[in-house]
């Protein structure tokens, strides 16, 4: 009788136990809910402002209006082109108490130089609710990414492979020369004395570079090598091509890929990672939101929706680029942002031993820059 | 009861209220809207507070801006471009204008038309397309005289000073002047040459000793027109330069507006106020030079009738076709074959030839949308700037209301920042003047901003054109009865149509390519095509130069064909060469 009554009072206990505890069943209701809600608010709301900046943000945003907007039945106005007149225009607009912006999708580091001082960025995290994005089981290394320092205001979801950011001339790189070059280091080699076509100051970081090979390596690339600079991604892609330099540093990728296709003899990367620093490239894959932004649900509903399975898959798609989650098919990624298996990658624009050495290495960059006479 | 002589004082009461009315409305207006802005970023240069925090003043900007590396020789820099271009520019567009203008020259408005035509090309792909010709590197001209057996190496870098020159020359600092001047040539009086020659002059002793001095004015204010932009121009020197680690002041500008992270408006601002010290220097000069003797060319008794140069008229022709071929084919060439090539100046790419550059422009509802508003705002400007212009122009050296050196200084100090900095100021007083606002990112605010852009230049102009023309005519017209507004059409009108008609096409080609006194203030249903070249330049993986050039080329269709047109309107209805 004992034993009856201790196991029925067990049953009582575990059930109502199991009741109390929320199950899948139980979330998804609240979940649903409230996604239906935020739906019908930002339909109410009717359209969405997002910036777009950075190289590739163009092509990721033309499939937005489709796959989203007409989803959700809010219309999409993507503001393109360069990112200090947009922010000169938001700051004049601020100051008069208009808030014409709701989200800016762009590259790394303008939010972090940018928009998180000036403080008029709010908090991601408290925004997501969809439980496809909170799992940080999906993404790359089981961890959410962060472009801003204080890792809060400017969420990274793309991750672009790559062997160094190192294109070059096929012609003028003999196969076994391509074989040789595996490590950074390399670059110092004799042959490559003025064979290096490189950035201004104001693109790239070294960030990696600088924590693994200090201010030496930099000397030995801006200083010793004596580089080519060039005005811009077109005209040192088309360097390259011609032969003017051996290799190229830095994000010409994408132009070096077209002069690929047309039969010009130069490859955007090298063909085996390196033995440091083989960088991953968030390229145009941040999103930050603004504070007091104007179509604040259709903010937060775009914001969940681009960080879905389906939002990610269709940045994927127009862009090439790689999402930094790992649940959807990667079929339509560019073969150069492909993320390899067995090759160990950094990610300097979101680790937090590279935000630390970035501004080093900018400055670094410049003051031997101006020592050599590439820049002023 | 009034007596007779009150009642007949009336009209000349009346009169200079309204003149004063009307100076006391230009003065506010213009002043709050020329001068407004470049206060603005100017108290905001002593703005040291971060964004979103109360303003501290201090002079931090000023200590950095002016910390910049190889400052001074940027200045050195800026001026010796400048001379170095306009000592050849200069002289060869007053030759040029004479010949167009003075001369027996055949097809005349033909060759004027294509110096109108360089103009109208775009700054930016006409140096694109420089570079495609003499990168030291990959110059299609230096490849090909590089393969002659007694030529080592490239001919001709264009990252270099020369090359800086040269793309100026190529560029507008000959083609503007030509522009400017022609018109002021056409108004002269051929009684003095004629004269001149009775006497035994040569046509060059007539040109040097007569024509040149008489045409002081107009000169003198296209050279100072000149120095006043010596500190705005920065494209061609970014281009160019900075590959070459040639820095000129206006790069140093651009790099604190436009480059840095983040923007420094305020430095920028500090720097660029060396530019109010010319300014500050031209305007009295002008003033001084204007005023020191008559300069009438047109009276009633004007002739306006051409020379005969003889035997030298067909060299005189060659030469002016020479400077022709050199300023537009090339870029004209680049512009449309590019627009067909997969990429430009790259035959070895396969396929080389493409229409899709040509499909994605036209198959985009954004360029659609973009060249109605081009079209529209251009429309405006060309139509109301110069009606504004010629009288502001009017007013300031044909009357005695009180205010017009104040009117004239308003006018001189719209050059007075570089208009990156300036758009920025206009954006600042929109926003935080309550009667404005509701017009921020519409049609109306661009219609204001094209309506003032080239008021400098066109306000200087018409005073030129203005101080030709005696008063003999204008009197005449009062004896017979007639009142301002029809002395105003059927006597100033017919005579500076010409510089009606350019300014009209100056300001519309500046309206339909501006690019930086609108791009803060144009909305995404309000970009122009000149804008849209600027996305398709920057936003996208990689540089759609090709895409963005056939916009360009486009551009220059439609402003060459209303210039065509507003040309032959003109000359119908202005003074005409016996």
């Amino acid at each position: 009788m004992k034993r009856i009554m201790q196991t029925g009072i067990s049953a009582v206990i575990l059930t109502g136990f199991v009741l109390a505890t929320p199950g899948r069943g139980a979330a998804a209701e609240p979940f649903q809910a409230n996604w239906a809600a935020l739906a019908k608010e930002a339909k109410r709301e009717g359209e969405l402002n997002v910036i777009v900046g950075g190289g590739s943000g163009r092509d990721m945003s033309k499939g937005w209006q489709a796959a989203f907007g007409d989803k959700y039945g809010v219309k999409v106005k993507t503001f393109l082109g360069r990112s200090r007149d947009h922010w000169e225009r938001i700051r004049a607009e601020r100051s008069a108490g208009i808030h014409s912006v709701d989200a800016w999708v762009t590259s790394g580091r303008f939010p972090q130089d940018t928009l998180v001082p000036a403080g008029v960025l709010q908090p991601i995290m408290p925004l997501l609710i969809h439980p496809e994005i909170l799992d940080a089981g999906v993404w790359y290394r089981k961890r959410h990414w962060w472009a801003d320092d204080e890792e809060k205001y400017a969420y990274t979801f793309w991750g672009n492979g790559g062997f160094g950011s190192i294109s070059y001339n096929t012609k003028l790189m003999a196969p076994n020369d391509i074989k040789q070059l595996r490590s950074w280091k390399d670059l110092g080699r004799p042959e490559f004395t003025g064979q290096i076509i490189v950035r201004d100051y104001s693109h790239d970081v070294f960030a990696c570079q600088y924590t693994v090979y200090g201010e030496s390596w930099f000397r030995t690339i801006w200083v010793n090598q004596k580089p080519k600079v060039q005005a811009n991604d077109r005209q040192g892609a088309e360097w390259l091509a011609r032969g003017v330099g051996k290799v190229g540093l830095g994000g010409v990728s994408a132009e070096v890929e077209q002069l690929k296709s047309g039969g010009l003899p130069v490859e955007p990367q090298l063909p085996h990672p390196l033995d440091h620093c083989n960088n991953l490239s968030s390229a145009s894959g941040n999103v930050v939101i603004f504070d007091r932004a104007k179509n604040p649900s259709a903010a937060k509903l775009f914001l969940n929706w681009l960080l879905t399975k389906e939002g990610q898959y269709a940045s994927q798609k127009n862009a090439g680029a790689n999402s930094l989650r790992l649940d959807i098919p990667k079929n339509n990624v560019r073969e150069q942002n492909q993320r390899l298996d067995g090759v160990e990658y950094v990610f300097e624009c979101c680790e937090k031993r590279f935000k630390e050495a970035t501004k080093a290495a900018l400055d670094l960059r410049y003051k031997l820059g101006v020592e050599a006479g590439l820049w002023q | 009861m009034p007596t007779s002589d009150a009642m007949r004082a009336l009209p000349a009461i009346r009169t200079r209220y309204v003149g004063a009315a009307l100076m006391v409305t230009l003065i506010i207006t213009l002043g709050a809207y020329l001068v407004g802005p470049i206060v603005l970023i100017l108290i905001n240069s002593f703005n040291v507070a971060r964004f979103s925090e109360p303003a501290v003043f201090g002079l931090e900007n000023w200590r950095m801006a002016f910390a910049q590396p190889a400052l001074l020789q940027s200045l050195w820099n800026t001026v010796m471009v400048f001379w170095l271009y306009t000592a050849i520019a200069f002289p060869v567009a007053v030759l040029i204008a004479w010949i167009l203008a003075r001369t027996k020259i055949p097809f005349s408005r033909g060759w004027e038309m294509g110096f109108w035509l360089s103009y109208m090309l775009p700054g930016l792909a006409t140096t694109i397309g420089w570079i495609y010709a003499f990168d030291p590197h990959i110059g299609i001209i230096n490849d090909l005289v590089a393969r002659l057996p007694f030529i080592d190496g490239p001919i001709f870098n264009i990252f270099s000073v020369p090359g800086i020159v040269f793309a100026h020359l190529m560029g507008n600092a000959i083609s503007q002047k030509v522009m400017l001047l022609t018109p002021a040539f056409r108004n002269m009086d051929s009684a003095l040459e004629e004269a001149a020659r009775v006497g035994g002059a040569t046509n060059l002793r007539t040109m040097l000793r007569i024509t040149l001095p008489v045409m002081v004015p107009s000169m003198a204010v296209v050279f100072m027109l000149n120095i006043v932009r010596i500190f705005n121009s920065f494209e061609t020197e970014l281009l160019l330069g900075v590959p070459a680690n040639f820095y000129v002041f206006s790069t140093k500008v651009y790099q604190l507006a436009r480059q840095a992270m983040p923007p420094q408006p305020g430095q920028a601002t500090a720097l660029a106020s060396i530019t109010m010290g010319v300014i500050a220097l031209v305007i009295p000069l002008q003033r001084w030079l204007l005023s020191r003797r008559l300069y009438t060319t047109v009276t009633g008794q004007m002739k306006p009738a051409l020379i005969s140069l003889g035997r030298w008229q067909s060299i005189a022709t060659a030469f002016v076709i020479f400077v022709i071929v050199l300023l537009v084919p090339v870029p004209m060439v680049i512009l449309v074959l590019g627009s067909f090539m997969n990429k430009v100046g790259f035959f070895d790419f396969i396929p080389t030839f493409t229409l899709k550059h040509w499909i994605l422009v036209f198959g985009d509802d954004h360029f659609w949308l973009a060249l109605r508003t081009t079209l529209g705002l251009a429309t405006f400007a060309g139509i109301a700037s110069p009606l504004l212009f010629s009288m502001i122009a009017y007013i300031v050296v044909k009357t005695a209301l009180r205010g017009r050196v104040l009117l004239d200084t308003i006018v001189w100090s719209s050059a007075t920042v570089p208009g990156l900095l300036s758009s920025l100021g206009l954006l600042w007083l929109i926003l935080g003047t309550p009667f404005l606002r509701p017009a921020y990112g519409t049609m109306y605010i661009l219609f204001l901003v094209v309506l003032v852009q080239g008021m400098l230049t066109g306000v200087q102009v018409f005073k030129t054109s203005f101080l030709q023309v005696g008063r003999d005519m204008e009197d005449a017209a009062r004896v017979a009865g007639a009142g301002w507004m029809r002395t105003y059409f059927k006597v100033w009108l017919p005579i500076i149509m010409p510089s009606m008609i350019m300014i009209a096409v100056m300001n519309f080609v500046t309206a339909a390519n501006t690019t930086t006194s609108i791009i803060l203030l144009a909305s995404r249903e309000t970009r122009t095509l000149s804008i849209l070249a600027l996305e398709l330049m920057i936003s996208g993986d990689a540089a759609q130069y090709e895409a963005a050039g056939i916009v360009s080329l486009i551009i220059v269709t439609v402003t060459m064909t209303v210039a065509v047109v507003a040309t032959k309107l003109g000359y119908d209805i202005g003074i005409r060469a016996q």
